[in-house]
This record gives C-alpha cells, structure tokens and sequence, in this order.
C-alpha cells in the first residue's frame, strides 16, 4: 500500500497544473461551503444571544397563582427555574403609570432587572425604581432617602383607596430615560408585600423557564402545551396563561432558512463536484497510458482507483486546510459586515435595540462564530464531493486494459466509423471537427460553466426584479401616512384596542383638515377601518379576523382593476351586503370562495354589529392600498358604524400626497411639519414613502451583495473548470497541434483556432447561461410573484447583469485563450512533436 | 481600368450620394421643421400683441436692427422660466435630427470601413493568390528543368555507357590479340596450340556473352525499346524465368522450389520481367554451392505482388548491398571475382523492375544466403 | 546542376557540458531534384534532428539550409510556416492523422489551411493510387496503420510539395506493409516529379531509395 500512496504522490507532483486547480476548485468549495454554513449558523447564533440579552427569558407565566400553588410549582419536575412576582398596586401619578410590585430575586433576573445603582430592596420599607420617576413626582433625592409615595392597592373589585408610605429608596433601576410609554415599575421589599397583603389574597404571577427545551421540546407550539398541561395540573385557567410569545418566537428556527441553508450547500456541492469530477475527467483521458502501464506492471484494479484517489485526497489535504483557513479568517467580519449592513434597515417590525445588542455582541466577540461541528460539515462535505468527482475518473483509469492503454491514442475507437465532413477544409471547419469529436468534454464544460451562469441569472432576476422602488410603492400608496396605531389582544394596553379607539379617534375632521393646510400637502386620502371576527368560521380570530377597510369613492378604479375573481363595481359593493375580500382569505380558509356568505361580528365600540356578506369578489391588492381581508366602499363602512348607533370615528390613517415639484429639502420641511401633527397623540404613527424605500434598497442591496459574492465564487470555481479544459484541450492535442502546423498550419492560424474554440466556450456558456438561466428567471420570477417573496410583481430582465455576465465571460475567455496560446507558443514546435515518442 | 476596380468606384459614389442625400433631407427637414416652430412663435406672438406684429416679424426674418440685443438678457429670461438650453434641444425636435445625422455619420463610417475591409481583404487574397501562381510557375519551371537536365544526364550515360563498355571490351580483346600474336610469332607445340585455340575460343564465348549483355542493357538504357506492358499472368513470366537457368540449375544439383500461389494477372513485359527474374535466378545458381536450394515465393499485397528469390549462397555482406545493382559493379569476394559475369544482370533487374514501377531490394536469407524482394505493381 | 535541398555547415547542438549533444555536427548534404534519398542511422545518430532542420521545424544553432536556393531560416516563424506548407510535405513514423477528421478531409487539410481551392481530380488520383478511394469518410481510428499511413502519404503530396520528407514512415508497420507503402511512397514521387527525403534504419528499404546518407554522430559518413 506504501507503494500505492508513494505512486500518487508522484502523480501530484507530475500533474501540477491540474492539481493546482483542481485544488484551488477544491480551496473555493471548501470556502463556500464553510462561508454559507458560517454564516447561517452565525446569524442563528448571534439572534439567539441577542434574544437572550433583550427579551426577558422567561418561557411562560401563569398569574393568578395562590401562595400554595406557587410552592407545588417550583417543585414540580418540568420546570427550571420559577421566579414569582405580585403587583400591589399602583402610585398616583396623573400622566404616568407607576406600578408597586415584589418580585423574588428569580423573577428580577427572568425578567431582566438591573440595577444602575444601589441595591434591591430586601426589607422593611426599602424600594427601587427607574431614578426617571422621581422627575414625574418633582423629586430629588438619593439613595438612602426617603420619599413618601400615593398609592392604590389592588382589592378584589379593583383599586382601592389612595394611601401614602414612606419608603427608603435602596437602589435605582435600569431603565430607557425619557420612555414615552411613561410606566414606571416600583420594587418593594418581600417583608413589605407580606405585610401589606394578607396570605389567602396573595395572587402571584409566576415566571418559568421549562427544561428540556430545545431538546425533547422544540418548537412554540410543543412548549404552549406543556405550559398549558402544567397549568391545568394546578388549575391555572388558560386566560390566566401567558406564554411569551416574542422569546419564544425570537428563539425559533425557522425550518425554511435551515432548508435554504441545506439547499445552497447542496448547490455549492453539485458545482463542486461537476468541476472537479470535470478536471479529473478532462485531463484523465490523457493520463490512460500511464495506469495502463501501471497495470502492465502487475497493479490490481484496486490498487489504481487508490492511487487515482489518493492523488485527489492529497491535493484535498492540502487544499481543505487552506480553504478552512481563509474562511475561519474572514468569517468574523464578513458576519459582522453584514450585521452592519442589515443595522440600517428600520422597519416598524423590526426592534432597533435588538439589532444593536447584536451588533454589539458580535463587536465584543461574546458570540462563537467559529464552531467545531461547522468545521466538521466542511471535511466531510468537501471530501464526499471529492470523492464524487473521483468516482467516474477512479473507475475510468481501473477498467482500461494494459494492451487498450498501450494503444490509447486520446479516444477509444469510436462508435462513430465515418463522418460525411466537407469537400474543402479550412480552419473553422478543423476545430468545427475537434470541438465535435470532444462532445463530451465540450458538453460537459458548458454544462458546468452554464450551471453556474443559470443560477447568476436567476439571482439576479430576483434582486432585477425586486426593484426597491416597486416594491416600496407596493407597500406605500402616497408619499407620507398618519395612521392610528391600533393593536389588539393587549391587556396591558387595553386603550389600543381599536373599538375604543375608534371612540377617542385622534384622526379627527378637524385633524385632518390641519393637514391640508401644512404647506406641499397635496392630496390627503381618509381610509376607514372595522376590525373584528368571522362568526363561524373562526369567532376567535385564531387564524385571521375579519378587518375591513373601507375605500373612498377615489378608490373605486384601484378596487375594481384588483378583482382577479368574480366582479362587482364599486357603485355594487355600496349595496352594503357584496364584499370585496383578499385573495389571501382563500388561502387562510378554503372554505371561503366566490359568493360565499361570510358572517362578521363587528364591535363598534361599546356594541357590536353583525352583518352577513356575499363575496361578490376576490381581489388580489397590494398592501399599499390596504393590509386588510375585506375591502368596502367607506359609505357601507360608515353605515354599520351607525347601525350600532355608537358616534364613532372609523378613521384609520391618511394617506398623504405631497408635491412632487418640492424640493428636497421643502419636501423634509413638509414632512417635519406633518410629523409634528402626529405627535400631538400618542395613538398617531407616521411613515413616509422614502422610509420604505430605504429599507427596501438596504434590503436589496445586501441581498445583492451576498447573492452576487456568492456567485461570484462560485463563478470562481466554474473558470477553474474552463481553465482545466482549455489548458486540457491545447496540452494534450500539443502532439496533434504540432503536427498540423508541420503540414501547414502556421502559429496565427493556431491561435485563430485556439480562439475559435475558447469562442465556442464562450457562446455555449453564453447560450445555456443567458438562455436557461432568463428562463429559469423567469420561471422563478413567477413562483415568487405568486409567493409574495419579496414583493415581486413586475418582472424585469436583468439587462445589466445580463451583459456583464457576458462581458466577463467573453474577457476571461479571451485572457485565457491569450495565456494558454501564449505558454504553448514558448515551447518549441520540435517539442509539440517529440512529446510522447 | 478593369471592372473590379470600376465597381469599388461605382459603390464608393453610390454611397457617398446617399449620404448626402440623406443628410440634405435632414437638413431641409431640420430647416422646415425650423420653419414652422416660427410661423407657430409668430403666430402665438402676434396673438398675444397684434400691434407688433411687423416687428415680430423683423425679428424672426433678420431684418430689424437688433444685432445689439443682448443673448445672455434673453437667456436669462427663458431660464426664469424654466426653459433651457436641454428644453430648446428636445422641444423643437431638434435632437431627432441630430441623432438621424449622427446614425447617418455611424453607417457612413461602418459602410465605408466595410468597404475597406473587404477590399483590403480581396487585396490580400490577390497577393495570396499571386504568390501561389508564381510558386506554380516555379515548380513548372523547375519541372521542365528537370527534363532538360534528365536529357543531359541521359547523354552523359550513354556517353558513360560507351566508355564502360568499351572498357569492359578491352580484355578480351586484349587477351584474344595476345593469344593471336603469340601463335603467330612463337613455334607451338600441338598440344600447345589446341590450348591456345581453346582459350581462344573462351574469350570470343566471353565477348559474345558481353555484348549481348551490353546490347540489352543499351537497348533498355538509351530507350531503344519500350517495355511493353500488357496483362498477363506471372506465372507464365516466372516460368520462362525458371526455364532458362533449369539446365544449369539441374547440372549443379540445385533444387529450385517454388511455394504455390494464386493465378495473377497482373499488367507486365513478360519477356524482359522473365529476364529479370531470370538474372537473380541465375546469380543464385552460380554462387551457390552444389545440393542447396533456391526458394521462390509469391504473395500477393494489396496495390502489389511481391517475388522473393531466395538462396543458400555465400550471401552479400551488408557493406555491398546498397551496390550491387549499381552497373558493372562486381563483388568484392573472391568466389565472386573468381567467376563469370559482367556485372550487368542485377543491374537490368533493377531497371526493368522500376521501368515498370517496381521494386528490387535484397536482404540476407535464414541459411546465410540472399534474398531478393521484388515487387510489381498489379495495376 | 541546381540543388533542391542543401544545408550548408549545419550544426545543431543539444544540452550542454557531458550532456552535450551533437544532433547534427557540421552537416553538408545536397539533394537533386527529382532524388529519392534515403538518410540512415542508428537510432540518436541525428537523423530526425536533420529531417527537422530540412522540413525548418527546429532552428539550427548555425548553418544554413536552403531550399530551392532560398536559406529558410531568414524567413519569419509565419512566413516560414507558410513557405513549409507550400514546399514542403511531411510523413512521421506514428502517421498523426487528425482523429476527427474523415480520410478526405485529413488530405486536403493543408490545402484549406493554406486557404486554396482543392483540386478534385488530382487529390482524387491520389486516392485512387492509395487504393483509399472507397473509405474517404472513413476516421482516422477505424483504418489499418497501413492504410493511416497511405493517407498521411496523400496527404504529403495533395498539396503538390516540391519536396515529401518521411521521419521513418514505416517504423510503425509490419515488413509486408512497409514494403508496399515505401513502394507507393516512390511510385507517388516520381509520378508527380517530387524529391523525397526519407528516415529510415531499415538497410534494405534504403536501397530503394537512388541514394543513401549513412549518418553517425551527426556526420555524415557516406553519401
């Protein structure tokens, strides 16, 4: 076996062109490979550290839970950790909300308290607060203190009478200065709490993290039963359960991403393998003699697949190491570059602060990008591509018979006996004839670079296509918005329910008449809005509500060109009973179809409305226009606010048009102006057009960056391939070459025909990349229109990539067939025709 | 002026015409369109102020005195309005002219960088085609020069010829002539005299033997005779060949066998083929010791039939190999010297072979003797 | 009379110090047109190198040879190329068909690479003469040696050289085979008026040829 191993690495050093870039196909896979699941596992990495760092971790809460309960659960087997928390009452405080509350030292560290100063209270009258809230009282006074303090405390029926204590301050708390929310926790002592509250009207809210997560529990879904299962044990009722949906959420993998991951490093392997299977089968076919000799001289079968592995093998040894090196140099900053990159993308989903912890997280280095099980992936995944591309070489070299190989002259006797050819020859028609002699190869080549330019050309129709522009006018109907931001299912935050909003509407006639007169303002559009549940399909909202926007009689063009389904004019749907509803509900409820009746119970404010509809349309409307699963004319809207009887205020947001001939900076004026409106309450939001602009272009510029430095290695490993096979195509035939120039055919004429073949390279590359690949565009153009992947609807041909891709490949091609004619050129004709005698 | 030349003319004129046609129609169309944004200027001015509608028109025709009026106040006053240098070039059409020329000017250029293209292309092809013509010519003459030289060469053989065969006549002759002037000036005995007469005899034999040689070997030489060529069958030839040398061959105990082969017919002088294969037959008989024997053997290939003669001879040293079918050339071994011969048989294999496009060549045979290929074309 | 092919003190050293060696030590041969000369030597003895320098595929370190008068070595690679495509024809031991191309397209190649029209009936005369006139779209890798090496042999005269050199153009075939093709090789040459150098060791196809150089060492010891 020495022998063998001894044999091929001769044969590294004998084939030290082939190696080099078969190792340096090898360097890149290996790099891409590592990059990719690098930064996958990064990103993932790096949002689970921040998560833990920003959200409380806690994995649910029970409250209402008695002093009795409280012990039985922290006994109890599932459960980790246990911190118990018991709100007291609340401070008078006219414009802020101050809440009096203990938490054990569990429930301070599961919720994330700290301190800025001083200690927690432990006893007697000690308490600690954001030191912000002694400002909201007119205090000043330090650590150690005391200040006396109006309270209510919680009774049975709600809160009781104001009382007022003295209390020691003990420390202050971390919190965001100048919060807008103004709520201001208020920390007592365990002995205090006891003393205030007697024993059997203690209700605690219990916070716990569940154990086994992430191993035998694994997704939201499975930890929502457990904590419900648990709570049901000890009489929790489901209300009374709160599972912390956005730890929970922020925490969770999303199948997708791994499965793209999975996806791109399968890519990554099959280039891998089609360009070094490519390199050993092009520049094997010469090589034939030398196994064949080999046998000649007694090696088995066996034997000559090892040693054609081996070679392979010890060119991977080396370049594997290389290629993890590199990448375990620029993993770190390519991770952070990114991270930095996405820091500028602001949405209205997206937690600012999250993206800074991150940020600073990986500045610091606290997240382990570089993990050993990645490097372990990389090995094994690099060697069985190596070993794929081996496969067909190794078998190859171990069936030629010595006798065969002896007389190998290049290519086995054909199938082909007889070519029809032409009467006259010249120079096009000989590489014509040796361009179709190599099919194979010549197949094989375009195949490989044409893969590699198919996926250019799909990437880049995607980010073509995913014109920021277009996007953002998708997502963003005029130029600025006001809207009332309105959530529900808050307990906290009952006020932002939108049946009572709707009763303290701050988008009021008078409002939005102050917006028309803010100088540029152009056009102000009112859209209307209902919110609430589909009666017997889904009463609870589980799935989708049942929100409705309501259209001005401005919007009746865009409401009818929607209809992809059935058809009803906006005078129809004025009816009252016809809807419009999004196309999005039949995905939601297959049950839901054209001229389905769908029930809605709609509260309006302190009542509710239900009304029975008929669809008389689906449409398909993008959600500049509205977000909403039902579209009415707001007359019909309107109606069944009054049908309630309630005086109401449907108002939901404005849309703004601003003048388009305003300059830049008049344009900032008038939205400063606008947005100094929107603050006069805490219920208004505003958005403008170039917000989403930006993230949209942000978004697609790093989605550009990555797609297109990915290509790019990946175009990489694809030259090393064109780069084989050139230098292949001339070495081998430098016997046939020389030849044909000793009967006739001078050193222009050689590289004419070098020329031709590399152009023939060039077109077929061209032809399967722009070909297929526009098609393959296409093709994914329209699964990610039909998707709503990144908002894609107009399709746009990548005319600039397009023509890049060909520039550069017709370059590098050039270049190529320059230094391969002009290494071939330096060595002496005599030699072209020594070789191999 | 030829017709080539004629045409580039005629297609270089042509274009130049459509070029300044098409650019004149672009200027009319220019000017015209010129025209009406003024009749509309005009029109919209004197709309606006009939009363300076003389003046107006003085401004738009040139003709009233306001060479003095100030472009840079004009300009600034459009520009007040929005309306610059970039409005003026889009709005009056003006750049759909511009940009026509400029297509025009681009196929202009190609059109005429075509035509030189091509034309340094046909050029090219012509100097090509002359150098190739001349290098034909060359060869031709090179041809006919080689005729010509054949023709001397021919003379100077025959010329050669003459002299190696007068020198080849010499010693018998010279011998004869001593033989006679020893007889006559010198008392013999009657034994002696029948010796002389004897050996008398030989010499005329030897001389007969050599002229009939020579006379051959000029007929074939000087192209006194033609070889004629006609199909026939080789073994008929091979038989006449083996015929001539069978007595001598039967004398010496020298068995010839011939291996059996197919009837060929294959196009040849059977007379002067059967004397070729008869002259190595006959070297072969000659050299050979007494009891060995002389193999024949026929194959057939695939443009030629092949003749091998081989024997148990003394064989030919390497060194004379390439000799021996060179004329008059005699081996240098004794046994050789010490026999008959002139040194013309394998000589007139040679040349009756290759007059009719074959071959003679000897290698060394199994038992140390020769053997002769020889190769006929069939056709 | 004018000589075709003469080199003149041509030398052509490879390697140097105790590695020297002489390819070709201050040669002097001259060739008539019309000659059919056979070049012998043991094999290292210089005879390719020499064929080399005949045909201008190698450069010489010093000397000349001339061809038709002409030294052509003072031409330029290119014009060089296309001097030796027109005067020149070339046969090799291992026959280096074009394994893609069909046997007519293998002897008209230099034709078209030196962008001429091809001449039907006289490449077709060839053929015929090759006996190939029945396998013209055959490849290259369906044929006989001998039949490559017929092929290789048109293909050396359709381009009507003046002069056909053959590196040992029957090295590769069996005696009967090799007998047959140097005969068509000489046939074809005569025909056509051509001079014909050819490489052999084999003694007795030398004495085919109208004359023999005996090379050793890279000198010529007779000729």
């Amino acid at each position: 076996m020495k022998t063998v191993t001894k044999t091929a690495l001769a044969n590294v050093r004998q084939n030290k062109v082939r190696n080099l870039i078969s190792g340096t196909a090898i360097i890149l896979t290996t790099l891409l490979v590592f990059m990719v699941l690098t930064v996958g596992n990064a990103s993932v990495a790096v949002r689970f550290a921040g998560v833990n760092a920003y959200y409380p971790p806690y994995h649910a809460m029970f409250r209402q839970v008695s002093e009795e309960n409280v012990q039985k659960l922290s006994s109890h087997n599932d459960i980790e950790k246990l911190g118990r928390r018991i709100d007291l009452g609340e401070g008078v405080e006219d414009d802020s909300t101050v809440l009096l509350m203990y938490m054990d030292d569990t429930a301070l560290e599961l919720n994330r308290v700290e301190l800025s100063e001083g200690t927690f209270p432990k006893s007697g009258n000690e308490i600690a607060f954001p030191e912000a809230m002694l400002g909201e009282y007119g205090l000043t006074a330090g650590i150690g203190d005391e200040i006396a303090l109006p309270f209510q405390l919680y009774e049975e029926d709600g809160l009781g009478y104001q009382k007022e204590d003295t209390f020691r301050i003990c420390g202050f708390l971390e919190g965001e200065n100048g919060s807008e929310q103004k709520s201001y926790p208020v920390l007592v002592s365990e002995e205090y709490m006891e003393q205030t509250i007697p024993e059997e009207s203690r209700e605690y809210r219990v916070m716990f993290r569940l154990k086994d997560v992430g191993k035998n529990i694994e997704t939201t879904d499975a930890i929502e039963e457990e904590v419900k299962g648990i709570g049901a044990d000890f009489g929790v009722q489901e209300d009374n359960v709160v599972i912390n949906t956005e730890y929970l959420l922020a925490n969770y993998i999303d199948p997708t991403a791994l499965f793209g991951i999975v996806c791109i490093v399968l890519v990554v392997v099959m280039a891998g393998v089609l360009t070094i299977y490519s390199i050993y089968y092009v520049s094997m076919v010469p090589k034939i003699q030398e196994y064949g000799k080999l046998k000649a001289m007694g090696a088995t079968k066996r034997q000559i697949r090892q040693i054609v592995f081996r070679e392979g093998l010890l060119v991977t040894a080396i370049a594997l190491p290389l290629g993890l090196l590199v990448g375990s140099l620029i993993a770190g900053p390519v991770t952070e570059w990114i991270y930095r990159l996405g820091g500028n993308i602001k949405t209205e989903y997206t937690e600012e602060n999250l993206n800074t912890i991150c940020m600073q997280l990986l500045e610091n280095g606290e997240v382990q990008i570089l993990t050993w099980w990645i490097y372990l992936v990389t090995i094994l995944t690099v060697v069985v591509t190596v070993y794929l591309s081996l496969v067909k070489p190794m078998r190859m070299a171990a069936k030629i018979s010595p006798v065969e190989a002896m007389r190998y002259q290049g290519e086995r006797p054909g199938k082909k006996q007889q070519r029809k050819g032409f009467q006259e020859m010249s120079l096009g028609r000989l590489t014509r004839a040796g361009l179709a002699r190599n099919k194979r190869r010549s197949a094989l080549t375009i195949l490989t670079l044409g893969t590699v330019g198919i996926l250019f050309m799909v990437v880049a129709t995607v980010i073509s296509c995913a014109a920021p522009k277009e996007i953002a006018r998708q997502e963003f109907e005029e130029d600025y918005k006001i809207y009332v931001d309105s959530w529900s299912g808050d307990k906290m935050n009952p006020d932002r329910e939108w049946e009572n909003l709707m009763q303290n509407n701050p988008l009021t006639e008078e409002f939005i008449s102050g917006i028309r007169e803010v100088p540029g303002v152009e056009k102000v559009e009112i859209k209307t809005y209902l919110s609430g549940a589909l009666t017997e399909i889904d009463p609870e909202s589980d799935i989708a509500g049942a929100s409705i926007q309501g259209l001005g009689e401005d919007y009746a063009k865009e409401m009818e060109d929607c209809q992809i389904e059935g058809h009803a004019t906006y005078e129809e749907l004025k009816s009252g009973d016809q809807i419009l509803m999004s196309q999005n509900m039949m995905r939601w409820f297959p049950e839901l179809h054209l001229g389905s009746r769908v029930k809605m119970t709609l509260p309006v404010g302190n009542k509710t409305v239900e009304r029975t509809f008929q669809v008389a349309a689906i449409g398909d409307y993008p959600s500049a226009i509205s977000w909403a699963n039902f579209l009415l004319p707001s007359s019909v809207v309107e109606e069944i606010a009054a049908e309630a009887g309630e005086s109401v205020n449907l108002n939901d947001a404005c849309e703004i048009r601003v003048d388009s001939s305003l300059s830049g900076s008049e344009r900032e004026e008038t939205y400063a102006a606008l947005a100094g409106l929107a603050k006069t309450s805490e219920y208004l939001e505003t958005d403008s057009f170039e917000q989403h602009l930006g993230n949209w272009e942000t978004t697609m510029m790093i989605f550009g960056v990555i797609g297109y430095a990915f290509l790019i290695i990946l175009g990489a490993i694809g030259i090393m391939n064109l780069i084989n096979t050139m230098i292949n195509s001339i070495y081998t035939r430098r016997r046939e070459l020389g030849m044909i120039q000793a009967i006739g055919m001078s050193e222009k004429q050689l590289v004419r025909m070098m020329q031709l073949e590399g152009l023939f390279y060039t077109a077929g590359t061209l032809l399967v990349s722009l070909g297929l690949g526009s098609l393959a565009g296409y093709g994914v153009f329209l699964y990610a229109k039909a998707d709503g992947m990144l908002n894609i609807t107009v399709y746009h041909y990548p005319v600039v990539p397009a023509v890049a891709l060909a520039v550069t490949v017709a370059v590098i091609q050039l270049l190529l067939t320059y230094a391969v004619a002009r290494s071939f050129r330096r060595m002496s004709l005599i030699d072209r025709i020594r070789y191999a005698d | 002026m030829d017709s080539g030349k004629l045409r580039r003319v005629a297609l270089a004129a042509g274009l130049l015409f459509c070029f300044v046609a098409v650019t004149g129609c672009l200027f009319l169309r220019a000017s015209q369109a010129r025209f009406e944004e003024e009749a509309k200027i005009m029109a919209k001015l004197t709309e606006t102020d009939p009363a300076g509608e003389a003046e107006f028109a003085g401004i738009i025709t040139g003709k009233s005195n306001e060479e003095g009026a100030d472009t840079g106040d004009g300009k600034k006053l459009l520009e007040k309005y929005g309306y610059t240098f970039e409005d003026s070039m889009r709005g009056n059409g003006l750049w759909i002219y511009a940009g026509g020329l400029g297509v025009v000017l681009a196929a202009g250029f190609l059109a005429a960088g075509a035509a030189g293209w091509y034309c340094f292309r046909e050029k090219k092809k012509e100097k090509d085609r002359a150098e190739y013509l001349k290098g034909r010519l060359l060869e031709t003459q090179n041809r006919s020069e080689k005729m010509e030289d054949r023709l001397r060469k021919e003379e100077q053989e025959t010329k050669a010829l003459i002299t190696d065969i007068s020198h080849q006549l010499k010693t018998p002759i010279a011998s004869l002539k001593m033989s006679y002037e020893i007889e006559d000036s010198t008392e013999l005995s009657e034994e002696e005299r029948a010796e002389f007469i004897r050996k008398e005899r030989e010499d005329v034999s030897r001389m007969e033997n050599l002229l009939q040689a020579f006379v051959q070997m000029t007929r074939l030489e000087t192209g006194m005779i033609r070889l004629q060529q006609e199909k026939r069958s080789l073994k008929e030839t091979l038989k006449q060949a083996v015929g001539s040398i069978y007595m001598k061959a039967l004398k010496k105990g020298i068995r010839i066998e011939t291996e059996e082969f197919p009837e060929l017919v294959i196009r040849h002088d059977p007379k002067w083929t059967a004397e070729a294969f008869g002259n190595v037959l006959d070297n072969a008989v000659k050299y050979a010791p007494a009891g060995s024997w002389v193999r024949i053997q026929v194959s057939e290939m695939v443009s030629f039939v092949m003749v091998e003669i081989e024997d148990e001879g003394p064989g030919i040293p390497e060194k004379e190999r390439g000799k021996i079918f060179q004329r008059f050339y005699r081996g240098e071994q004794k046994n050789v010297q010490e026999t008959e011969g002139a040194g013309v048989g394998l000589y007139l294999t040679r040349q009756i072979l290759e007059r009719q496009k074959g071959t003679v060549f000897v290698k060394p045979g199994r038992n140390g003797g020769s053997k002769f290929v020889m190769t006929l074309p069939k056709e | 009379m004018k000589a075709i092919l003469e080199t003149k003190n041509l030398v052509k050293y490879y390697g140097t110090g105790e590695n020297l060696v002489k390819a070709i030590d201050h040669t002097d041969i001259r060739i008539e047109p019309g000659e059919f000369v056979a070049v012998v030597g043991r094999s290292g003895s210089g005879k390719s190198t020499l064929l080399h320098m005949l045909g201008g595929l190698d450069r010489p370190d010093s000397g000349k040879v001339l061809i038709e008068g002409r030294d052509i070595f003072r031409l330029k690679d290119e014009r060089l190329a296309v001097f030796r495509r027109r005067k020149i024809g070339f046969i090799f031991q291992s026959y280096n068909l074009v394994p893609s191309l069909n046997v007519w397209e293998n002897i008209v190649l230099p034709i078209g690479l030196d962008g001429r029209k091809v001449d039907q009936e006289y490449v077709m005369d060839i053929i015929r003469r090759i006996g190939m006139e029945d396998r013209l779209h055959a490849l290259p890798n369906t044929l006989s040696g001998g039949q490559q090496q017929r092929v290789a042999i048109a293909r050396a005269l359709a381009s009507r050289p003046a002069i056909i050199l053959a590196d040992e153009p029957t090295g590769n075939l069996d005696s009967r085979t090799e007998i047959e093709v140097v005969n068509l090789l000489k046939n074809c040459v005569t025909e056509y008026g051509q001079t014909l150098v050819m490489i052999t060791h084999d003694e007795s196809i030398a004495q085919m040829a109208d004359r023999m150089i005996v090379i050793e060492d890279g000198k010529v010891v007779r000729a």
